[in-house]
C-alpha cells in the first residue's frame, strides 16, 4: 500500500513539473501608458493570469504612450529573452517593426486592439465596433424620448482622427446615432488627447460655439468625464432620474470613475463599453497557444472578445460592480460609492 | 532718461503684442460668429486662469532668471492629495490649506537648491518635476488605481465650480485677485524691485546686499503655492483627480511669459506683458476650436505666434 501510495505521489509530482516546464516561462507585456486605468488593469490581469493558469512570470513594461519608448521596451524584452510579448500600441507601423523584431530572434508578439500594418501575427480584437454603434442608437433613442423636437446633435472627442479609433468607436457610434434619427447631425470632432482637463477645456469650446449639441461621445471615459465636468460648470450635464434634459453624454472603458456617474440618476453621462479582463486573458492565452505551438506565430488570426455596454437604462448597480470587480480590480461597494458621490436634488 | 527710454521700449513691446492680440480678436470675429461674446470671453479666461495665476509669480521668478520646471507635477501632486485627502474624510478647506503647504515645500526644495546649493534652475527644478509627479502616481496607487473618483464626497466639486455672484465662475476671482496682487508686488514693493535687480545683474545685487538666495526661496514657494492652490482648484472642476492632470504646463506657462515679453536671462518683463501673452495663446486656441481646426494645426500655430512674437520682440530691442 506504502509503495502504491509512494508511486502516486512519485507520478503525480512528475505530472506537476512536466505541466511546469511546458508552462513555466517568462513572457513580456509592453503596455502602451500605465497612467491609464484600463491599461493598469490589463497588465495586472495578464500577470495575475498567467501566474495562476500557466505558472507563467511576466514582465510588465510601461510604453509611456510613446512609440519610441514602446519599441524601447520590446528591444529590453528581447534582450531579457522572454519567450513571447504581447503589445498594445496604436503605432501601426512602429508595432509592424516590433514584431519583425522579435520575430528575428525567434520571439513570437501577440498585438490588441490596434492591429499592425500588415496582418503577420496573432491579435486580440475587443469587439467596440458594435458596441459603439449600439451605444449611438441608445444615446440618440434616449435623447429623443425626451426631446422629440431637438434632432440629434452630436460632438465627439477623439484621439485626433486616429484610423482605428475611427473604425472602432467614433464612426459606429456616429452610424448608431444616424440610423435612429436620419436628421441628427455631426457638429464637430475635436481631439481631447484622450484627457479629462483638456477635454473639459475643449468642450467649453464647443458647447460655446455650439450650444446646440445634445450628444457628446468621448472616445475614452476620461474625455467623456472632461465632457461632463465642462457641462457641468455652465449649468448642463443634468438629467432628470434618467431622462435626458441638456445632453446624453456617452464613454469608453468602463472605469469606475466612469461607473460612478453613469449610475447617478442625475448626472448626464450615461454609458460606456470596455473589456479588460477577457483581453487580457487572450493575450495571455495567445502567447502560451504560440510558446507551446499550438498557434502558429506567423499567421494572423484574430481572438474576438466581447466589450460590454453598461448605461443607465439596462444595466443594474450589481452588474457593474461585478463587472468593476472582475475588469477594474474595484474593491469597493458601487453602491456606496454612488451614493457618497451622488448629490441630493 | 534711460528709465523713459527703456519705458517706451517697454510700452512700444506691449503694442506689438497688443496688437498681435487684437489682430487675432479681428480675425476671429469674422471667422465665428460665436467668437466676439461676452460668455466666450468668459470661456476663454476660464480656461487661462489657472496659467495665469501661476505664472503671475512664474514670471518674477523669470526676471529672477530662474525658471519652475515643476509647475504642472506640483499641481498635479496637490490635485491628488486633495482628492485622497478629501476622501479620507478631511474638511475640504482644511484639505485645500494643506495642499497648499506642501507645495510650499515643494517650492522651498526648489529654492534651497537653486539659491543655496547653485544647482542648475533646469536641473533643480527638472527633479522636483519627476518627483512630484511620480508621488502623484503613487499616491493614486495608494488609492487602489490610476486616479482618485470613487469615494470622494458630494461636495467635493463645489469649491472649483463656483460662481460669484451666479455669475464668475470662482477661479477667475481668484486670478484677478493673484495678477493685482503680483502688479503690486512688481510696482511697489522690494520682492519686486529686487527681482528685477537680481535678474538685471546678481554679483551686484549680492555686493549691494540683497538676500539673493532668501530672495530666490520666496519666489520658488510663492510658484509652488500658486501651482499647488491651482492643483485643489482644477481637481475640484473636474471632479476627480487624475495625477497626469496639468502634464506639460510648465512649457504653456514660459511660452505666455516669453510671449509676454519676459526675457529669459532675467531683468526684464512685466505681469502685465504675461497676461497679454497667456491671451494670445489662450484666444488663438479658443479660436481655433470655434472654428473646428484640428489640434496639429493648433500647435503649429502656438510655435509660430511664439516664433513671431519673440522675433518682433528682438527687432525691437535691436533698434531700441
Amino acid at each position: 500500500m506504502k509503495k502504491l501510495l509512494g508511486l502516486a505521489l512519485i507520478a503525480s509530482l512528475a505530472l506537476a513539473m512536466g505541466t511546469a516546464q511546458a508552462t513555466n516561462v517568462t513572457v513580456g507585456h509592453v503596455v502602451f501608458n500605465l497612467q491609464h486605468q484600463f491599461h493598469q488593469a490589463i497588465a495586472k490581469e495578464i500577470v495575475d493570469y498567467g501566474k495562476k493558469m500557466y505558472g507563467a512570470k511576466v514582465i510588465v513594461l510601461d510604453g509611456q504612450g510613446d512609440s519610441d519608448k514602446i519599441l524601447k521596451a520590446v528591444e529590453n524584452l528581447i534582450a531579457q529573452k522572454v519567450k513571447a510579448i504581447s503589445i498594445h500600441s496604436p503605432d501601426q507601423a512602429m508595432t509592424l517593426a516590433a514584431i519583425k523584431l522579435a520575430r528575428a530572434k525567434g520571439i513570437p508578439v501577440v498585438t490588441t486592439l490596434v492591429w499592425p500594418a500588415e496582418k503577420l501575427a496573432p491579435h486580440v480584437q475587443p469587439l467596440e465596433t458594435p458596441s459603439s454603434f449600439s451605444m449611438g442608437i441608445l444615446a440618440a433613442t434616449k435623447w429623443l424620448e425626451a426631446n422629440p423636437d431637438k434632432p440629434c446633435r452630436v460632438a465627439i472627442l477623439d484621439f485626433g482622427k486616429f484610423p482605428p479609433v475611427e473604425v472602432l468607436r467614433t464612426t459606429p457610434f456616429w452610424q448608431g446615432v444616424k440610423s435612429v434619427d436620419p436628421n441628427a447631425e455631426l457638429v464637430t470632432e475635436l481631439n481631447g488627447q484622450g484627457d479629462t482637463t483638456k477635454s473639459m477645456e475643449i468642450t467649453l469650446d464647443i458647447l460655446q460655439a455650439n450650444p446646440e449639441v445634445n450628444i457628446i461621445f468621448g472616445a475614452n471615459d476620461e474625455m467623456a468625464l472632461g465632457a461632463l465636468a465642462a457641462c457641468e460648470q455652465i449649468g448642463r450635464g443634468k438629467m432628470d432620474n434618467g431622462v435626458a434634459l441638456t445632453e446624453v453624454i456617452a464613454g469608453l472603458d468602463g472605469n469606475v470613475s466612469a461607473m460612478l456617474k453613469i449610475f447617478d440618476p442625475n448626472s448626464s453621462f450615461k454609458m460606456t463599453h470596455g473589456a479588460v479582463r477577457d483581453v487580457a486573458r487572450a493575450e495571455m492565452d495567445t502567447m502560451i497557444g504560440m510558446v507551446t505551438g499550438k498557434i502558429d506565430p506567423k499567421k494572423w488570426s484574430e481572438t474576438k472578445v466581447l466589450s460590454v455596454v453598461t448605461d443607465y437604462w439596462n444595466s443594474s448597480i450589481p452588474e457593474a460592480q461585478v463587472f468593476l470587480q472582475d475588469n477594474f480590480l474595484y474593491k469597493g461597494k458601487l453602491a456606496d460609492d454612488i451614493a457618497k458621490a451622488t448629490k441630493k436634488k | 532718461m534711460a528709465n523713459s527710454f527703456s519705458a517706451i521700449q517697454i510700452d512700444r513691446q506691449k503694442l506689438v503684442l497688443l496688437s498681435i492680440l487684437a489682430a487675432i480678436v479681428v480675425a476671429m470675429s469674422f471667422l465665428s460668429p460665436k467668437f466676439l461674446q461676452l460668455s466666450n470671453f468668459q470661456n476663454i479666461l476660464l480656461q487661462l486662469a489657472p496659467l495665469i495665476i501661476i505664472a503671475s509669480a512664474a514670471n518674477l521668478l523669470m526676471i529672477t532668471g530662474n525658471f519652475d520646471l515643476s509647475i504642472g507635477s506640483v499641481l498635479a501632486f496637490s490635485a491628488i492629495m486633495h482628492a485622497y485627502m478629501s476622501k479620507l474624510g478631511l474638511p475640504i478647506g482644511l484639505s485645500i490649506a494643506l495642499c497648499c503647504m506642501m507645495a510650499v515645500l515643494w517650492g522651498i526644495s526648489n529654492g534651497i537648491m537653486v539659491g543655496y546649493l547653485n544647482v542648475n534652475p533646469v536641473i533643480a527644478t527638472m527633479g522636483t518635476m519627476y518627483a512630484a509627479r511620480g508621488f502623484a502616481y503613487l499616491i493614486a496607487r495608494w488609492d487602489g488605481g490610476a486616479n482618485i473618483s470613487a469615494g470622494l464626497p458630494s461636495d467635493f466639486s463645489d469649491f472649483g465650480r463656483t460662481n460669484l455672484f451666479g455669475v464668475l465662475p470662482i477661479i477667475i476671482v481668484f486670478m484677478l485677485v493673484t495678477v493685482a496682487i503680483f502688479i503690486f508686488i512688481e510696482k511697489k514693493t522690494v520682492l519686486g524691485r529686487f527681482s528685477f535687480a537680481i535678474g538685471g545683474n546678481r554679483k551686484a545685487s549680492v555686493l549691494s546686499g540683497i538676500k539673493v538666495p532668501q530672495m530666490t526661496i520666496v519666489l520658488y514657494s510663492l510658484v509652488g503655492l500658486l501651482a499647488g492652490f491651482c492643483g485643489t482648484v482644477q481637481v475640484s472642476r473636474v471632479g476627480s483627480g487624475f495625477p497626469n492632470i496639468a502634464e506639460g504646463m510648465e512649457f504653456d506657462v514660459v511660452v505666455a511669459i516669453v510671449l509676454g515679453g519676459t526675457s529669459m536671462l532675467g531683468g526684464s518683463g512685466s505681469t502685465a506683458g504675461m497676461i497679454i501673452g497667456a491671451l494670445i495663446v489662450g484666444t488663438a486656441a479658443n479660436g481655433l476650436n470655434l472654428l473646428k481646426v484640428p489640434y496639429f494645426y493648433q500647435t503649429i500655430t502656438k510655435g509660430l505666434l511664439l516664433i513671431v512674437a519673440v522675433f518682433a520682440d528682438q527687432t525691437i530691442r535691436r533698434r531700441g
